[in-house]
């Protein structure tokens, strides 16, 4: 049972407040942009998209600052937050067009990725002068995420050394807002521990994207892991997932979730521990859900295959 | 009643992937399956080439389809699940 809710009302709060605020600073701002991107935004996150931030599948963003500082400010919260939403926003709207995830939604609202990387970046300027070591954070986790993601794309489906290396580190930038929370609290010594969790982190769910996602993006053209499992053994990913791909993926991602404890294990947040029980016990019971899916799954196509047959001419 | 090999390098084989990963059709197949809808098992079969049996249809009926559901839905890519935040 865990002893710490998840999500924490002050986020929620906290996500809700700035939500409307960028919304109403965008209409008042850009009215055409503020419609355009509200179609773009209930499309990709649904009718409710603020609610998108602190579902327990969604990575835990807008949480990781207060659990890294639990006596943040509710302004420091709020721009944070601010920044966050805005900067995911940004980070999907490109992607989504870079992976050729679209059907020319995201290219038609593309100018709106200016607008919101302003209201990623605005925050940090308010907390912090251009020459804090903060902003030694800011650039060198974004740079190195966007690195990651070009080199992904164009280096085509990763084995998992590559996929380690490179794909893994696309959630890199998630540091950011920790770095800015820890430099708030006065706590920037415990920055590189909690940057090896945010890798750690990244590298699993990364992997949970790739694993449940390995169709879509085959379907696009995009870098997937499991395709590239297959491709690397010579064989046809469908078969291959149902046979063997299935537990491959599923041991790989226990040994990054088991990484990822041990990383928050050592950064004494009962908040985080918290919530990566309740998170990775969700995903084991997915995966058992899945697993005896599959298994009837064998199991019908052998009924088929044996039973359903027509007689041979 | 004659056994018949289990061929899975088959066409049979690869329609079953594919056609459950295709979560529509599954779908019916259950619906057909179970009762759910009018629509007989053999047509639904039919369409890709598998022949109905009465055992055919009896072990189809006892299939956990929820499960099957599930792995059709995870997987196939016009089945979207925006409300969760993917990176």
């Amino acid at each position: 049972m865990s002893r710490h809710t998840f999500p924490s009302a002050e986020v929620v709060a906290a996500v809700g407040a700035q939500w409307r605020s960028l919304a109403d600073d965008a209409q008042r701002r850009a009215p055409t942009l503020a419609r355009e991107l509200d179609r773009w935004v209930a499309k990709v996150l649904g009718q409710r998209p603020e609610a998108a931030f602190t579902t327990l599948e969604s990575y835990p963003l807008v949480h990781l600052p207060v659990w890294a500082a639990p006596d943040l400010t509710p302004a420091v919260l709020g721009l944070l937050v601010r920044s966050t939403i805005s900067g995911y926003l940004y980070v999907r709207l490109v992607d989504n067009a870079f992976d050729a995830d679209t059907d020319g939604s995201e290219l038609r609202v593309l100018p709106a990725a200016s607008y919101l990387h302003t209201e990623f970046q605005l925050p940090y300027q308010r907390l912090y002068p251009y020459d804090h070591p903060f902003w030694d954070t800011f650039t060198s986790a974004w740079t190195r995420a966007a690195e990651a993601t070009l080199a992904d794309r164009l280096l085509g489906d990763p084995d998992v050394d590559r996929f380690e290396l490179v794909a893994a580190r696309k959630t890199t930038s998630a540091i950011i807002p920790v770095a800015a929370a820890l430099y708030a609290g006065g706590e920037p010594g415990r920055l590189p521990a909690w940057a090896r969790f945010v890798d750690a982190f990244g590298r699993w769910h990364q992997l949970e994207n790739d694993f449940l996602g390995w169709r879509k993006d085959q379907r696009h053209g995009n870098p997937n892991l499991v395709l590239g499992e297959a491709l690397r053994r010579g064989v046809d990913p469908d078969g291959w997932f149902l046979d063997e791909g299935f537990e491959w993926g599923a041991e790989l991602l226990s040994r990054y979730a088991a990484e990822a404890a041990a990383q928050a294990g050592s950064l004494g947040s009962p908040e985080l521990d918290s919530y990566l029980e309740t998170r990775l016990a969700a995903h084991r019971a997915r995966l058992d859900s899945l697993r005896r899916g599959i298994s009837e799954q064998v199991r019908l196509g052998t009924l088929l295959a044996t039973l359903g047959r027509p007689d041979d001419p | 009643m004659q056994q018949r090999r289990t061929d899975y390098s088959s066409e049979y084989h690869r329609m079953v992937v594919t056609g459950l990963v295709d979560h529509d059709w599954a779908a019916r197949l259950q619906r057909a399956a179970t009762g759910e809808s009018s629509e007989r098992v053999g047509e639904v079969l039919a369409e890709h080439g598998f022949a109905s049996t009465p055992e055919l249809e009896d072990a189809l009926a006892r299939l956990d389809w929820s499960a099957i559901r599930a792995v059709a839905q995870s997987f196939d890519p016009d089945y979207a699940l925006p409300e969760a935040l993917i990176c």
